[in-house]
């Protein structure tokens, strides 16, 4: 029996609209991933507690408010903070092509765009547990 | 706490790269809660959980959602516990169950390792599968049923099961028609059961609104406080129920590859008129050497 691939999946921030996530959510699970849904307004804080007892190897974020910026600089800085930066975070979401740099600057391991097909970032996350 | 360091392990007892000990010391309260799919049953974890955390018990909890054919699942209990998220006294970790039983084979070695941590109250829901549910009352102290009004035939046939695990009912969403209804029927199925030492109380709630969760609360302690009192017996209950699941369990897997062979050469006897149906079984049932 191989390894069990866990991941979590939340939506940040304050707009009310989870569809993108839940997309990303049963594409991974289709492949046999493990994904703990953690649903809507959620506090970086409350995201990485969860990701931390989960113990996942990935966290997916679906941002669309265009917040992202802070919301991922306090997720990787409470990680750091927790000592579990070893924890990937990917992100989802309409996010400018000067924004994308940066975020991979800070430690964000991948963006994936709207064009992006879910099939891809699978296999991104696949990749890591290697 | 570290949380790290326990989600650590959990994963790897999850990846059967460890085993923990796996007997009760009986320090924690182990409370379940299962029920037909969608009756509310990771609101009221919550409510109960968020009772405890706020009262400062160091709190455990396990919530099970079913995992699909390709060994992917959704988790989605976690949804209504957003708020729990950032209490320290709180952990949370939610597993996939494929095994029949409504919870995942390896929740009872979670509880003893969040046991063994000192956790004072663990909770563990199920699936919502609505049947063979019985597993998870094998393993917990106090087993809470939740139906919700319209459920009839539910309860109908869950008659003989749900009665025997279940220490509390609870009729939740009592904020919709015919809750009523569903409390007598369910009082009829407790008064069935003639005169026992603990009488399964029946407690209303609408746990979206908090309603009613004062009064479980309560039951659930005055639970706790009988079956410590009557230990040594219901451990021994309990661990008879839980060694026969679980040995049942792996003599399954053991025949199942087995029989399907056999089953298939008496489907062939039995068309071909070289067999009947009770020649065959008795032909299979001699075949299986139980010995070994
Ligand atoms: N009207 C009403 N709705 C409720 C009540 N409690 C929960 N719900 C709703 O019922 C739905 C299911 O609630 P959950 O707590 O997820 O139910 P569950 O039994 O854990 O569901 P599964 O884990 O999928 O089996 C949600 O939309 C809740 O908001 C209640 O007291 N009244
Ligand atoms: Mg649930």
């Amino acid at each position: 029996m191989s390894k069990k691939i866990r991941i979590l999946i939340a939506k940040p921030g304050l707009d009310g609209h989870d569809r993108g996530a839940k997309v990303m959510a049963n594409a991974f699970r289709d492949s046999g991933v493990e994904v703990i849904y953690t649903g809507l307004r959620q506090t970086p804080l409350q995201i990485v507690n969860a990701a931390i007892q989960e113990d996942v190897l990935v966290i997916g974020l679906s941002v669309l408010s265009g917040a992202h910026m802070h919301l991922c600089k306090e997720v990787l800085k409470l990680l750091k903070e927790k000592k579990a930066f070893d924890i990937n975070v990917v992100v989802g979401g309409i996010i400018p092509e000067k924004d994308i740099k940066e975020l991979k600057r800070i430690g964000i391991k991948s963006v994936f765009g709207p064009g992006t097909f879910m099939k891809d970032a699978v296999e991104f996350v696949k990749k890591l547990v290697k | 706490m570290n949380s790290r360091e326990i989600a650590k392990t959990i994963s790897k007892i999850e990846n059967n790269e460890l085993k923990v000990n796996s007997t009760r010391n009986y320090n924690a309260h182990v409370i379940g809660i299962t029920g037909p799919l969608g009756v509310g049953k990771s609101t009221l974890v919550f409510q109960i959980a968020k009772h405890y955390a706020d009262a400062g018990i160091k709190l455990g909890i396990i919530l099970n959602d079913p995992s699909s054919e390709n060994g992917g699942s959704f988790l989605g209990d976690r949804i209504r516990m957003q708020k729990l998220c950032e209490y320290d006294n709180v952990f949370i970790r939610s597993l996939s169950a494929k095994d029949s039983g409504g919870v995942a084979k390896i929740s009872g070695e979670i509880i003893n390792l969040l046991e063994e941590k000192g956790f004072e109250k663990i909770i563990i829901e199920s699936v919502g599968a609505g049947q063979s549910e019985i597993e998870i009352a094998n393993i917990v102290d106090t087993c809470i049923v939740v139906l919700m009004p319209g459920l009839g035939d539910e309860i109908q046939a869950l008659k003989s099961g749900i009665n025997e695990i279940a220490d509390i009912f609870v009729v939740n969403k009592a904020d919709i028609n015919q809750a009523e209804r569903t409390l007598r029927e369910l009082e009829m199925l407790v008064n069935m059961r003639g005169k026992t030492s603990w009488k399964i109380p029946i407690v209303k709630t609408i746990a979206i609104k908090h309603k009613g969760i004062n009064e479980l609360i309560e039951k659930i302690e005055l639970h706790n406080d009988y079956f410590k009192k009557n230990l040594t017996q219901i451990k021994k209950s309990k661990l008879r129920n839980e060694l026969n699941y679980l040995i049942k369990y792996e003599i399954n897997k053991k025949i199942d590859k087995k029989l399907n062979k056999l089953i298939e050469t008496s489907v062939q006897d039995i068309i071909n008129n070289n067999s009947d149906v009770n020649n065959a079984i008795n032909k299979v049932v001699d075949k299986i050497k139980f010995e070994s």
